[in-house]
């Protein structure tokens, strides 16, 4: 059961994801990220993480790909071909790819075994609940960290909306103001 | 079943590393950079799984709250890159080019 699950999630990952990347619109682009993001979450379940499961399906599928939703939405549909078959780069890229994917299977096919110290999840887990082990986890092992991430989630919000924000709708002088800003002008005067 | 976990998240991020590289619409290049993120988180569970450790699974968190940010600065670079342009088109940027 467990492979079964495991060979259907991970090929729909797989072309869910090739897809994605050979996909022309955006808003399709971003509707198959959605599929990858809830296939990884799948195996993420077949894993025994059902809480990083949510996490996944409300944060990932669910917030970070409403927010892509609505950049696609407001930028619109734009006339960029896919891929530049003709430029030097394509080739390079393919190649260095090409190679990395190699290397890396030959480490997974060689080692086929992580280093490292077995723990003991299984025990410390047992009888409690997963949620409350990451949540001590979390607040006790890792607080420094937990609030750091609290500060860098504050400086991503005062960066975004200081960089999104419109020059020409805050300073009326402003000769920078987008060329959109100025058409509305226009078109209102 | 652990080696095969590991193949899956490699593929994944090959595809990532490829469209980032490849593709020239910013959204879809930040799109790639996501599911490059993913597919270390799917290694970290994995692993986690596999040594029985749970420290996998709390690092988890970590790299979605950095995707998270990354996601949030990315788009209003790439809004603030369309008004200044009209375009998010990577071969329009060239204003650096050497």
């Amino acid at each position: 059961m467990e492979a079964v699950l495991f060979t259907l999630f991970s090929s729909v990952a797989i072309g869910a994801a090739l897809l994605m990347i050979l996909q022309r619109q955006m808003v399709y682009a971003v509707g198959l990220m959605i599929v990858v993001l809830i296939s990884i979450g799948g195996l993420f379940l077949v894993l025994n993480a059902e809480f990083l499961f949510f996490v996944q399906l409300i944060v990932y599928a669910g917030a970070v790909m409403v927010f892509f939703v609505f950049t696609a939405m407001m930028i619109g549909e734009q006339d960029i071909e896919v891929f530049d078959v003709f430029a030097p780069q394509f080739w390079i890229a393919l190649v260095i790819v090409s190679l990395l994917l190699f290397q890396m299977g030959i480490l997974v096919g060689g080692v086929a075994r992580p280093v490292g110290v077995p723990g003991q999840y299984e025990e410390q887990v047992r009888g409690g609940d997963p949620i409350q082990y990451l949540g001590e986890r979390l607040f006790r092992d890792h607080v420094v960290a937990l609030e750091g991430l609290g500060v860098l989630i504050l400086v991503a919000l005062v960066g975004a909306i200081y960089v999104s924000r419109d020059p020409g709708r805050m300073f009326k002088d402003d000769s920078t103001g987008s060329s959109r800003e100025s058409a509305e002008k226009g078109a209102s005067g | 079943v652990y080696p095969y976990y590991l193949l899956v998240s490699i593929v994944l991020f090959s595809i990532g590393l490829l469209g980032v590289l490849l593709r020239r619409n910013l959204v879809v290049v930040l799109l790639c950079v996501e599911l490059m993120l993913n597919s270390t988180n799917l290694i970290f569970v994995s692993a986690s799984q596999y040594l029985s450790a749970g420290d996998g699974r709390v690092f988890v968190f970590f790299i979605l709250t950095v995707s998270a940010a990354e996601v949030a600065v990315g788009l209003a670079l790439v809004i603030s890159i369309f008004r200044r342009m009209d375009s998010i088109d990577m071969d329009q940027l060239k204003e650096l080019k050497w």
